[in-house]
């Protein structure tokens, strides 16, 4: 009896090991043929021909805007989420503490904007930006991102869950709402917070539809869209495209790696609270 | 009085603090939103007319349900949204039962199963091309070694949709986990103790314990993959590019293409009004089929 059901654990553990193992699968595929020739894209995984090269990363590199796509992807993701940071933490507060007429009806109203995905409204935004002279500049990524809904949820639950005594204590002390907002509930609001910049972070990372749309100079793009560039300009050269691809995915992976408690937490909040 | 006088000021300081958000978010999100529907009522359908305010009516909107290619993106965009959620649900809920039984390793075999979630579709798709090359792919090689021809997947007429649908919704699959896997530990552990003196099965575990306590979760993950599965623009260009032929260009694809390649901007406006309400009027039902169950 025991020992079936040892066996039956060890086995499961395999199971789960192959599992992850395929989940890996892609990725390790793509860092190996990274470093492959042109001529050996389609050679398996371990045959004992290959010979690694530096050189599809040092073409990568070496593309006169590369530099730029990272350098306008980092610009972008810290504008927004400095900004989005400091209006959604008033709004939030004040959706979660101050009493005011309208306060649930207009949370209804944004809560039930995100059921519109930005695919339908990309010509509307398109005309109004041109309009409005932002188009081919990073405004046009940032201003649309700084009031996004789901941050404001994530950051109204979570200034919900603070217990009320924290701020009677306070406004019998005369504190404003000011101060108790930044003394008291930021610096008790550090994993929230911490998930929105890494959720911002990631979303920002991956955007590719806004900066696709929105972006027509290739020295503005960000780094997502320009993989989609450089696949259609690189043609046939796989490890060139699997170079340019790692180069874009390292730094969110490992970011991912080391910051997951926060990821998990964010996404069980969020998905608890639906 | 004084008190009525701090309500009062305390409103205010609400309506203060909500202002920034609320000014951003009308001008770059509901303003926009509001534009498109205005849009869809002028004739702004050529390179020549792109500033044209003349009001056409209904005219892009008869244009739009007439026209045939219309229908085929939409039939599309929904067998796309209906494998997409269904995969999603499924192997959501199935990993996540499998991840929180404890075994060696689990940590590290959660984050790897977590990590596609944090990649794009652009690279996935790169990623994924290379691996369904039909002729010369890793994956087709396994078809080889049993001498079957495997599939052409993203370039077949008949399953690059399909495919493109599985390999977003794996790309997906960690939301999934992580927010079944937070709702498996609500359910109280001698639940389960009591089932294994009965002698529980595993699959009557699953049935009678699991699935019961897992259902508002479940709904909400349905609601939230429903909407989700309509944001597809970037895993269709990604993997399918609308391909081969037209045999899987969804919606939003054909939203662009209308606007950016045949500058009918009046047009493509009209089909993402439409897309919207349809979109609102499934939720909807949905809404309406979840409490109805909900009660019964």
């Amino acid at each position: 009896m025991g020992k079936t059901l040892r066996r039956k654990n060890r086995l499961f553990t395999a199971v789960m090991w192959v599992l992850a193992i395929m989940m890996l699968y892609p990725f390790v595929m793509m860092i190996a043929i990274s470093f492959r020739p042109a001529g050996q894209a389609y050679m398996p995984l371990f045959s004992r021909d290959i010979i690694h090269t530096l050189r599809n990363y040092s073409q990568v590199l070496s593309h006169p805007n590369f530099a730029d796509w990272y350098r306008n992807t980092i610009v972008t993701v810290v504008v927004t989420i400095l900004i989005r940071l400091v209006i959604t933490l008033l709004a939030a507060y004040a959706f979660s503490r101050l009493r005011f007429r309208g306060r649930a009806a207009i949370m209804a109203f944004l809560v039930a904007t995100m059921m519109v995905p930005g695919e339908t409204t990309m010509v509307p935004r398109y005309l109004y930006f041109q309009q409005i002279h932002i188009l081919n500049t990073l405004w046009s990524i940032v201003l649309p991102e700084t009031s996004e809904v789901f941050y404001l949820v994530l950051l109204t639950e979570f200034f919900r869950s603070i217990p009320g005594d924290f701020t009677e204590a306070a406004s019998i002390d005369g504190a404003g709402h000011g101060t108790v907002l930044f003394r008291i509930f930021i610096p008790l609001s550090g994993p929230a917070i911490a998930t929105t910049v890494l959720f911002s972070f990631i979303n920002i990372w991956n955007n590719f539809l806004d900066p696709y749309l929105f972006i027509n100079r290739i020295g503005m793009q960000l780094i997502t869209p320009a993989l989609q560039f450089f696949q259609e300009q690189g043609g046939a050269n796989m490890p060139v495209q699997m170079a340019g691809t790692s180069l874009a995915l390292i730094p969110v992976i490992v970011l991912f790696i080391f910051t997951q408690k926060y990821f998990v937490q964010g996404v069980a909040s969020a998905g608890i609270k639906g | 009085m004084r008190k009525s006088g701090m309500m009062r000021q305390e409103a205010r300081m609400g309506y203060l603090f909500i202002t920034p958000f609320l000014v951003m978010f009308a001008v770059f999100k509901l303003y926009p939103m509001l534009y498109g529907f205005i849009v869809s009522f002028w004739d702004r359908n050529s390179e020549m007319k792109l500033h044209n305010t003349e009001f056409v009516g209904f005219e892009n909107y008869v244009d739009v349900i007439m026209n045939h290619s219309f229908w085929e993106a939409f039939g599309h965009s929904i067998v796309f949204s209906v494998i997409y959620i269904a995969f999603l649900m499924v192997f959501g809920f199935i990993i996540a039962i499998l991840l929180n039984r404890s075994f060696a390793g689990r940590t590290a075999v959660r984050t790897c199963f977590y990590i596609p979630y944090v990649t794009n579709m652009i690279a996935i798709g790169i990623v994924f091309k290379y691996l369904l090359n039909p002729t010369r792919g890793p994956i087709n090689a396994v078809f080889r070694l049993f001498d079957v021809t495997g599939p052409k997947w993203f370039s077949s007429p008949v399953l690059a949709l399909p495919t493109a649908a599985v390999v977003a919704a794996w790309a997906a699959l960690a939301f999934h986990i992580i927010t079944c896997l937070a709702a498996l530990q609500e359910i109280p552990q001698d639940v389960y103790e009591v089932a294994e003196i009965e002698g529980a099965t595993f699959m009557q575990k699953v049935r009678y314990i699991v699935f019961p306590y897992l259902t508002p979760t479940l709904f909400m993950l349905l609601t939230i993959t429903l909407i989700n599965s309509f944001r597809n623009y970037t895993a269709i260009v990604g993997l399918t590019g609308g391909g081969p032929g037209t045999s899987s260009k969804v919606v939003s694809l054909l939203i662009y293409d209308d606007a950016f390649n045949f500058m009918k901007f009046s047009i493509a406006s009209a089909e993402g009004v439409i897309f919207t309400v349809f979109i609102i009027i499934v939720n909807q039902l949905f809404t309406k089929a979840r409490s109805a169950w909900e009660k019964r």
